[in-house]
């Protein structure tokens, strides 16, 4: 790649064209060989020594003959004129360059003494005269266009990855024939795995690098990596390992563990004689929903980096076993049914409590002839109420059990984040005497008052058409095959009295004649929130006959199971049931990064959230509002949006709200995401000035040290433009073939004549 | 003890009881199954059974109960069957097989008493019939017998083996579909044992004998309709311990 640009020059190279490619002729090669030493062997048993000469000789020339017929050797000559390109400077951007120029040295809080701070000053004076070709570009994980006064220092080191071949290759593409040589100014400390300088030199183009940063023997501790499950369940153990490195091999390194800023657990790492060491430590979720935790590791004064001390990471907490409390007032056959249901499903943890004897009730036997335990109030609804997911109260009054001291204990446990559901029955709502109690207070709908609040009649539920998209009520996916589906179930028998609709709730399925003192249906099945909780209200207690009386007639018990699973998981609040998702394209960012957020939003009753404003927050760990931006949803209810992450590390939430009217928002979706200053990025930000060198050289560019100036001058930026080429081969022709043959002939007919085989 | 109970019986059966479900479709009702050409050998037993289970349990039972038979698509509107028998019967329809088999895997539970059981517990008569019918709808060799630590002796009171009119085997036997007992077979006539009029004269007399025996007979039958209703669900982990201590006789 030699040569100024102007003239063209001549370049000879010899190449081998064997057809049969690398392999084959290497075989061809050993072959020959092979048979020239038999014969030269066989040779050496002639008499006189003018024979074995003779003989020996032609052996020698028909084996290398045949040798070099097989290789091809070929002469190419090409004329090549270096033609001048454009210069594409690569300024690295990432966040290592934030580091200071020499970290062992003293830090000066007045002065940018970053890597990249030092590389602006070495690349600004390129760029002072008015030069023709010479173009900027930032690179981190890819190189972006850039103007010089728009880059800082650094502040303006955010990029979370650094790829120099990536860059490189991406800029020579997007220049073609345009781009005479790449300047790539950067401290090396290159991310891309297996990288270490080489193999560009496919590009034909000179890379000429500047490197930045001392290779200094600062100290510096870091969290070089974190490995934790990205999925946990709730209560149950998880662990992280934690990769350490440090400049001072050898001894110890205290790491903690961190949940919203309280200790978790901590550990002593012992560091190997490279300075690495690992280690785990155990955490415990107890919230559902995305959990940021966070390893440090103590900043030592002297530490060139303490930005890389502390890493953050993301897990997502959900339920191994959903925990439930089934409280039945009577063993009836809908108690009976939901109760096998629930047992038969594995990842349900059921504690169920049957009130199998009331006052009234004559044993006829002694207590200590009956199985009965006392119905342990207190534990349930006072000590370990918090223990449930979800609470179900079916066909059960709290009057005979002195249950009302606990009412406003299941109302707050619900309004802090449990699940609730009543369903139907003689004790239940306000037959079952909850009318005006905190349990009435938290109903999507209200409890009737009157001891006989309810109906006899046979009735088959109407669905309710605005939330027959609700997963609780879609039994099959498409609305009139949902209808159908309905529509096939055995009626139910009798209903509770229940009242309008509280604000919030979503009425599912109605009674088919019955009307409430509004005027409208009486809602048979109505679910809504309570504070953080979710809440449900069945006023039927015979929906086992959309099991067994179903299947009966039409074999199949399906809807049953698949109504239970939905109203269940529904309350719950699985995920997988959630009505709107907001999702970002990652879980880490550095810090000011560009955020992009995709949602798919439907409202509380499942309908598409569509052709709405839709404001995309950004929420510290305080629930402080950080970012704010404004999409608007299409008929699907599906929005994109992009914002700048905040520039302080930790763990934020972003927000999918719709703006109300009136003021005020509802929130729809949420996701958990990370803005940490380590990072890979920041894991290893030692200066690597060899790959550097290692680049210039394999593509015939400079390699300038760290302080050097650079120069215009100093930069060729030629690249090679072949005019013509001619090519030899003396060993693809006929006559060296015939030759081959007539030597071999001449060969075989003296040994004949000689007496050998 | 049976003139007591005789008496609060009669008293309570003046009480006007409190509705507790949404009519009688809904709450429990012990029917008996009706085949063709067979005869009813205790009549009024599941109307005993009902009436007990009412009166000394939660559990609401209908008075009188109904009966059913295993082809007509009403067996399914609940979960509850008793059937009983003294002799040999024919072989049930192809209807009537189906139906006892799909009420069986849909969830149904299915209480046979053999009201003539014999004193060695040969396969003759009802008994004979039974296992034929038993097979046909569920396969050979289903039947088995039910151990002594089987929820159905703790599902309501504490006994130790089944009873009925006459003493008989020390077991049950039982087919399990799903994890629990679906199908219970008792040779041991529990419904000669409840069988009685309204003022408390038993029209059979139990074998060897004893009040103690009709009474753990009753006792029996009750736990079979709660096993019925609650499955295993005094197999539950928080029973365990309540339990495990009065079978030690502690308090």
């Amino acid at each position: 790649m030699d040569g100024a640009a102007g003239q063209p020059a001549w370049h000879e190279a010899l190449h081998f064209g064997n057809p049969g490619g690398a392999y084959l002729g290497w075989a061809l090669v050993a072959l020959f060989v092979a048979l020239g030493v038999l014969g030269i062997r066989e040779a050496l048993r002639l008499p006189t020594p003018g024979k074995r000469a003779l003989a020996a000789a032609l052996r020698c020339a028909t084996a290398l003959l045949a040798c070099l017929i097989a290789v091809q050797p070929q002469w190419v000559e090409q004329e090549v004129k270096q033609i001048e390109g454009r210069l594409a400077v690569l300024l690295d951007v990432s966040r290592s360059m934030a580091v200071r120029h020499d970290a062992g040295g003293q830090a000066d809080k007045e002065q940018d003494d970053s890597r990249l701070a030092r590389a602006l000053q070495r690349v600004k004076p390129l760029f002072d005269k008015p030069q023709a070709g010479v173009d900027l570009f930032a690179f981190g994980g890819e190189a972006k266009p850039a103007r010089l006064g728009e880059l800082t220092g650094r502040a303006s080191a955010t990029e979370d990855d650094t790829r120099i071949a990536d860059a490189v290759r991406r800029v020579a593409r997007d220049h073609g024939d345009a781009l005479g040589a790449v300047l790539v100014v950067s401290d090396g400390a290159d991310q891309q795995v297996g990288f270490d300088g080489s193999g560009l030199k496919d590009l034909g183009i000179r890379v000429h690098t500047a490197a930045v940063g001392q290779e200094s023997s600062a100290r510096d501790d870091a969290i070089r990596a974190v490995q934790a499950d990205a999925h946990a369940f709730l209560r149950e153990p998880g662990l992280v390992e934690v990769a350490v490195r440090s400049s001072q091999p050898g001894g110890t390194r205290v790491v903690s563990l961190r949940h919203e800023g309280e200790l978790v657990a901590e550990a002593t790492v012992e560091l190997d004689a490279e300075g690495n060491g690992k280690v785990s430590l155990p955490f415990t979720p107890m919230r559902i929903g995305r959990a940021v935790y966070s390893v440090s590791l103590p900043v030592d004064a002297a530490d060139a980096v303490p930005e890389n001390n502390e890493r953050a990471f993301l897990v997502r907490v959900a339920r191994d076993r959903l925990r439930v409390l089934l409280v039945c007032g009577s063993p009836t056959w809908d108690t009976r049914f939901l109760r096998a249901f629930l047992k038969a499903d594995p990842s349900i943890d059921l504690i169920t409590f049957f009130i199998l004897r009331t006052g009234s009730d004559l044993s006829m036997a002694a207590p200590e002839e009956l199985s009965l335990i006392p119905f342990p109030t207190d534990e349930l609804f006072r000590e370990h109420l918090d223990s449930f997911d979800l609470v179900i109260f079916q066909d059960f009054d709290h009057g005979p059990y002195q249950l009302a001291r606990y009412l406003g204990r299941i109302s707050q446990y619900v309004r802090d984040g449990g699940g609730f559901a009543m369903v139907g029955g003689v004790r239940s709502f306000g037959a079952g005497g909850y009318h005006a109690t905190p349990i009435d207070e938290i109903l999507p709908v209200d409890a009737q008052a009157g001891a006989q609040a309810w109906l006899e009649a046979e009735l088959l539920p109407a669905l309710v058409e605005t939330t027959s998209g609700h997963p609780i009520v879609e039994l099959a996916p498409d609305a009139a095959e949902n209808i159908a589906a309905w529509a096939r179930l055995t009626p139910l028998i009798g209903a509770n009295l229940l009242g309008a609709p509280r604000k919030g709730a979503h009425v599912l399925l109605t009674h088919p004649t019955e009307k409430s003192a509004d005027g409208r249906p009486m809602p048979l099945l109505a679910v809504g929130p309570a504070g953080k909780g979710r809440v449900l209200a069945l006023g039927a207690d015979s929906t086992f006959r959309w099991g067994i009386t179903t299947a009966g007639l039409t074999g199949d018990a399906s809807a049953y199971e698949r109504f239970w699973d939905r109203a269940l998981r529904w309350l719950a609040r699985d995920p997988r049931l959630d009505p709107a998702r907001i999702e970002t394209d990652r879980e880490r960012y550095g810090p000011n990064a560009v955020l992009e957020a995709k949602m798919a939003l439907r409202s509380e009753d499942y309908r598409p959230v569509a052709d709405r404003a839709i404001e995309v927050a950004v929420l510290d760990n305080a629930g402080v509002e950080r970012q704010v931006a404004r999409v608007q949803s299409d008929v699907e209810g599906r929005a994109t949006a992009k914002l700048n992450v905040p520039t302080d590390p930790g763990g934020y939430r972003l927000l999918a709200r719709r703006p109300r009217d009136g003021g005020g928002h509802d929130v729809l979706a949420e996701e958990g995401f990370i803005v940490e200053e380590g990072g890979d990025e920041l894991a290893d930000p030692r200066p690597r000035h060899a790959l550097l060198q290692k680049l210039a050289r394999d593509t015939g560019g400079e390699y300038f040290e760290t302080d050097a100036t650079l120069e215009l001058d100093e930069l060729p930026r030629t690249r090679g433009r072949t005019l013509g080429s001619s090519v030899r081969a003396p060993f693809g022709t006929g006559w060296a073939l015939g030759i081959l043959v007539a030597l071999f002939a001449v060969e075989w007919f003296l040994r004949r004549a000689w007496g050998l085989r | 003890m049976s003139a007591l109970a005789a008496l609060v019986a009669l008293l309570l059966a003046l009480v006007p009881l409190e509705a507790a479900a949404f009519g009688d479709r809904t709450i429990v009702d012990i029917r008996m199954v009706e085949i063709a050409g067979a005869s009813l050998p205790r009549p009024t037993a599941a109307l005993r059974l009902a009436w007990e289970t009412r009166q000394r349990t939660s559990v609401e039972t209908r008075l009188p109960p109904t009966s059913v038979k295993l082809s007509d698509p009403k067996l399914f509107e609940s979960g509850l069957v008793y059937w009983a028998g003294d002799s040999a019967f024919a072989p049930l329809s192809e209807a009537e097989v189906t139906g006892l088999r799909r009420f069986v895997e849909f969830g149904g539970f299915v209480m046979i008493d053999d009201a003539a059981p014999t004193r060695d517990d040969a396969s003759t008569g009802f008994d004979a019939s039974i296992r034929r019918e038993l097979a046909r709808a569920f396969g050979e060799n289903e039947l088995r017998k039910m151990p002594a630590t089987h929820t159905v002796y703790r599902s309501f009171y504490l006994l130790e083996r089944p009873y009925g009119r006459i003493a008989g085997s020390e077991s049950l036997e039982m087919i399990e579909r799903g994890g629990r007992a679906a199908v219970i077979y008792s040779r041991h006539d529990l419904g000669g044992a409840w069988d009685r009029d309204n003022l408390g004269n038993y029209y059979h007399a139990v074998e060897p004998g004893g009040d103690s025996q009709r009474e753990m007979a009753v006792r029996l039958g009750v736990n079979l309709v709660l096993y019925a209703l609650c499955l295993d669900y005094k197999d539950d982990q928080v029973h365990s311990p309540f339990i495990m201590r009065r079978r030690a006789g502690q308090p």
